[in-house]
């Protein structure tokens, strides 16, 4: 006979209510703050964490970075584009956009590194 | 009237209609239906887990376990206290079960306690037995103790 219980995990002690059950067997990596369900099998118990947050957390995190990098490779084309059409006549002068692109792509490479944080922080806090 | 006590946990069955009805009147007991048996009317809904450090009918549990409800006062050394109406600690039943034994089974002047205890120190567990109106005696085929 078999039991299902909301259940809650935190720093690898899982609880049913106020009621710890240590020695559940936790099926992911239980470090960070979870709920999920907690299987009983006669004397057997294993917790299973909703991991569905942090799935799409990091889907989020991904998404935003990819469009960071898709928007910045939008700017390099540009830029080149200017420069190359700039190139067909004697002036060696840049594109009047080129410092404010260069911006861009500055900031997006910065809010890049801190998905990859982001990312990088939630690895170690998986549920 | 057959009665089965397992690990304290009651099931009784009817061998002619109108048992349960007539064995309440006499001892003065609450009997019901659930699911596919009669117990005790204390016994209704029983959970069919428990935790360490939770309860069981009010009784305090030690083990992590899910099963029928015999299964549960089994691993948690629980038993119901008929006398009590309560489901206890099987240390805590203090009752000395008086046992005599017959042809092929054995007699007591009652309904064994689950959890009383025999002459070498051992409790009772699990019985199963027969109670024959007619001549008010219960009769037990098989009775276990440890």
């Amino acid at each position: 006979m078999n039991k299902i219980l909301d259940a809650t995990c935190e720093a690898g002690i899982v609880k049913v209510g106020p009621i710890s059950v240590p020695d559940a067997v936790i099926l992911s990596e239980g470090v960070g703050a979870s709920t999920g369900i907690l299987l009983i099998e006669e004397e057997e118990s294993r917790y299973v964490a909703n991991t569905t947050p942090d799935l799409k957390s990091a889907i989020e995190s991904t998404i935003d970075a990819l469009d960071k990098i898709a928007s910045s490779l939008q700017t390099i084309a540009t830029t080149l584009t200017s420069i190359g059409a700039n190139m067909t006549g004697p002036t060696t002068a840049p594109p009047p956009t080129l410092a404010a692109d260069v911006i861009t792509i500055a900031t997006n490479v910065t809010a890049i590194n801190l998905e990859k944080t982001a990312l990088t922080t939630l690895k170690g806090m998986l549920k | 009237m057959k009665i089965f006590c397992r690990h304290g946990y009651f099931v009784f069955e009817e061998t002619h209609a109108g048992q349960i009805s007539r064995f309440m009147s006499l001892f003065g007991l609450e009997i019901e239906s659930t699911g596919d048996h009669f117990t005790f009317s204390s016994l209704l809904d029983a959970p069919d887990y428990s935790l360490a450090g939770g309860t069981f009918f009010g009784a305090p549990t030690t083990e992590v376990f899910a099963g029928h409800p015999w299964e549960i006062m089994r691993v948690n050394d629980l038993v119901y206290n008929f006398s009590l109406d309560a489901v206890v600690p099987i240390q805590t039943v203090t009752q000395v079960a008086k046992v005599r034994s017959a042809a092929n089974y054995f007699l007591s002047d009652g309904m064994l306690l689950p959890g009383s205890v025999m002459e070498d120190g051992s409790r009772v567990k699990d019985y199963a037995a027969f109670f024959y109106f007619d001549e008010m005696q219960f009769k037990y085929s098989e009775l276990f103790y440890e």
